[in-house]
């Protein structure tokens, strides 16, 4: 077309661009390093790396969770580096460990005044690392105890940088529940909400209460502000919360399963309750800051997952009142192939990280009785549901148009089969897309598979008489597990387990689950002196696994960057 | 009935005019052109040879979908395609100029936010997809270094921008 020899250097940007979006990140982050044309456009072009990071399904490490677009291109440029630096790692045959810390309990207090609220709340392990969540970048662990007292711990040195006890629940306090969530802002800020008891004249009531962090996270301070609070009318099961909307169920009187309840809502600034469309009792509840997801059981025993829009404050509404009920919300319902007689013991968990346009909810199940972990995957349209909410905040939606179907559910893809071990305990990542488990082993150490797996510490530790190998961890993908058809032709009804101690036929779905299983390389204190945990947990961000001892002692093992 | 074309090194071609209405660009000129040539000075005759090629194995597609941007990016490509887009690296790149040129990509549409591609048949809107597929391919997989080879790319970096790069890179890994 011209006399300059073609390259691809020098083709308009456009068709760059065009290329840029058939690439994974690996080739993007490789492409970005080719020449300064490219360095240039990867560092000035938003598209060069979205469409990548859109279709990845992965978590992404940037500052928060809000659209990929509206970040500037460096930081796309950086999270796309960090990912393809995790991502070569956990799909390498051994994922190496690039870095650990344990951090023994009871955790060493940060400054005088955490030490002295340590004083006055000495609790047991079990008791005072009762529920958890962990900073997805892995530089924070927030634990409520069993008595209703927050721990923040932060990872980097492994202390204890705050106890917060203005809600400590008295022993007696029967139906008192620990339920808690947090919307942490990027490494610096937060705000949580958790279950209380609001103490009053006329008498206690349930209640939860807002709370706002300020995390330093060079010195590990910790600061926290009471922003108010809520009567629930009922111990929450189950909350969480966005920078505009707080979320809450309270269980169901006499209901079949403990954890169901009403979805309530109430606007975050002004603590104001908001009417919601008929949902079905919740057993699981996921807000973004655009929709919220719940997963429910209906009158008739069938599992749905149910997504709603939430009105942005970016759009006007034809009748200013739609914005304190929102009843006239459209819930969009799609039912998942699940059964059984004992759905009110199963549990879920919604894995979805919000990227603000296409991107994918997969929700995790598991029946007892079934004996596999199923996860469904739903294609998810978000700007079709964005545009949707606007129309009937709007007043443009018309009842005649037909409702647009915003999800594409695959019918239980994938199952992950358990073992007949009870250390056997699955725990998805936060993309829904991987899991990790441990393995307990009674093995002889050293022996030949160790310099493989097993890291040297620091500190040489003696070889004491008679050490053995006793934990092993794990990974697998969960794409690469059978389909969910297969697992159940293949596995005996009555044992839907695997037994390590028998033959699988090759091309089966228990053979497919074993070989997709990867095991992690772990310091030697971990794989030769635990012989049992309390907690396992994965942080896609940074590529962190979390391993909790029933000791309390908490091993940080780093697989991407910290 | 058919319609001539006539490319920058002034080849004529003799087109169907069922499919060389299914490229954009010159359906947009066979309105105003009457009997006259359609000049096409940015196409040279070697690749509107393959472009036609791919139209008229093409023809008969169904429709493409419309690509509002949602849709996933495989890189797979069908074993005709395959075999079509076997060229050398110039005449890979003339291919997806030329289509972009034509506007033989649905995104173009996308990005003028004029849905157009509805109007046009699957041979309009892939031919350029096809390329640029296969530059992806080729790059997937390779270093930085790897590239440049395979695309005889000069590495411009001044020793400063190499040092910032290793930087940026330390910084990811945290090494």
């Amino acid at each position: 077309m011209g006399s300059q020899e073609l390259r691809l250097d020098n083709l308009p940007e456009s068709i760059v661009l065009e290329i840029c979006t058939y690439l994974d990140l690996a080739a993007l982050v490789a492409l970005a390093q080719v020449n300064r044309a490219m360095r240039v456009l990867s560092r000035s072009t938003t598209s060069f790396w979205a469409a990548a990071l859109y279709q990845c399904g992965l978590v992404i490490p940037l500052t928060e969770q809000r659209p990929v677009e509206t970040f500037e291109p460096v930081e796309l440029a950086q999270a796309a580096h960090r990912m393809t630096y995790r991502e070569a790692n956990f799909q390498s045959p051994v994922p190496q460990l690039r870095g650990w810390k344990k951090i023994r309990w009871p955790f060493e207090p940060l400054n005088a005044s955490v030490a002295e609220a340590v004083k006055h709340n000495t609790e047991t392990p079990e008791g005072a690392l009762y529920t958890h969540l962990i900073h997805e970048y892995a530089e924070w662990a927030f634990f409520i105890s069993s008595l209703n007292i927050l721990r923040t711990v932060h990872l980097g040195s492994g202390k204890l940088s705050l106890i917060w006890e203005r809600d400590k629940y008295h022993k007696t306090e029967e139906g008192a529940r620990i339920a808690w969530a947090i919307d942490l802002i990027g490494s610096s800020e937060g705000l949580m909400v958790m279950n209380c008891i609001l103490r009053r004249e006329k008498g206690n009531t349930y209640g939860i209460r807002l709370l706002k962090f300020n995390l330093d996270i060079k010195s590990g301070e910790v600061g926290i502000k009471e922003l108010g609070s809520y009567v629930t009318g009922g111990s929450a099961t189950h909350l969480d919360i966005s920078r505009r909307y707080i979320f809450f169920v309270v269980a169901l009187p006499g209901a079949q399963h403990d954890n169901v309840g009403e979805i309530s809502m109430v606007r975050l600034k002004d603590l104001h309750y908001l009417q919601l469309p008929s949902i079905y009792p919740s057993i699981e509840l996921s807000i973004a800051e655009e929709y919220f997801i719940s997963v429910g059981i209906s009158p008739n025993q069938q599992i749905w997952v149910q997504i709603a829009g939430l009105p942005s404050p970016d759009v006007e509404p034809k009748d200013s009142t739609m914005l304190d009920s929102l009843e006239w919300l459209p819930v969009h319902s799609y039912l998942l192939p699940i059964g059984g007689d004992d759905l009110d013991q199963m549990t879920c968990r919604i894995a979805h990280w919000y990227i603000g346009s296409k991107g994918t909810v997969n929700v995790w199940a598991y029946l007892p009785s079934d004996g596999t972990r199923s996860t469904f995957t739903l294609e998810f349209d978000i700007d079709a549901l964005r545009r949707l909410t606007k129309r009937y905040l709007t007043g443009r939606y018309t009842d005649e148009e037909p409702m647009r179907k915003l999800f594409v559910v695959e019918k239980d893809a994938f199952r992950a089969v358990e073992e007949t071990t009870k250390s056997f305990v699955v725990t998805p990542s936060l993309s829904g897309k991987r899991f990790i488990w441990w393995k307990r082993v009674d093995n002889p150490f050293p022996n030949d598979d160790n310099p493989l797996y097993i890291v040297e510490m620091d500190s040489p530790v003696d070889v004491g008489e008679g050490e053995r190998e006793t934990f092993q961890l794990y990974l697998s993908m969960v794409e690469e597990l059978a389909p969910a058809s297969q697992t159940t032709t293949d596995v005996d009804e009555e044992e839907l387990k695997v037994d390590r101690s028998k033959h699988y036929d090759n091309g089966s779905a228990t053979s497919i689950r074993l070989k997709t299983e990867k095991r992690l390389q772990i310091p030697r204190g971990l794989a030769c002196r635990v012989p049992d945990i309390q907690l396992l947990l994965i942080f896609e961000w940074s590529g962190t696994v979390l391993v909790q001892l029933v000791s309390g002692d908490i091993w940080v093992l780093q697989y991407g960057k910290h | 009935m058919s319609i001539t074309i006539v490319t920058s090194d002034n080849e004529q071609f003799c087109v169907e005019k069922l499919v060389a209405q299914r490229i954009a660009l010159i359906e947009d000129m066979v309105e105003n052109a009457g009997d006259r040539p359609i000049p096409l000075p940015n196409v040279t005759a070697s690749v509107l040879r393959k472009i036609l090629e791919y139209c008229e194995h093409h023809k008969n597609d169904p429709l493409p979908p419309y690509d509002d941007g949602s849709r996933s990016r495989t890189t797979h490509i069908s074993e005709w395609d395959q075999k079509f887009i076997t060229v050398d690296q110039e005449m890979l790149f003339e291919i997806i100029l030329a289509a972009n040129y034509l506007e033989m990509k649905p995104l173009l549409y996308v990005r003028l936010n004029v849905p157009r591609v509805q109007c046009l048949t699957a041979c309009n809107a892939v031919a350029g997809d096809i390329g640029c597929k296969t530059v992806a391919n080729m790059i997937k997989g390779k270093s930085p270094e790897e590239i440049r080879k395979l695309f005889n790319i000069v590495n411009n970096f001044t020793p400063e921008e190499e040092a910032q790069i290793r930087k940026e890179a330390e910084w990811a890994e945290d090494r």
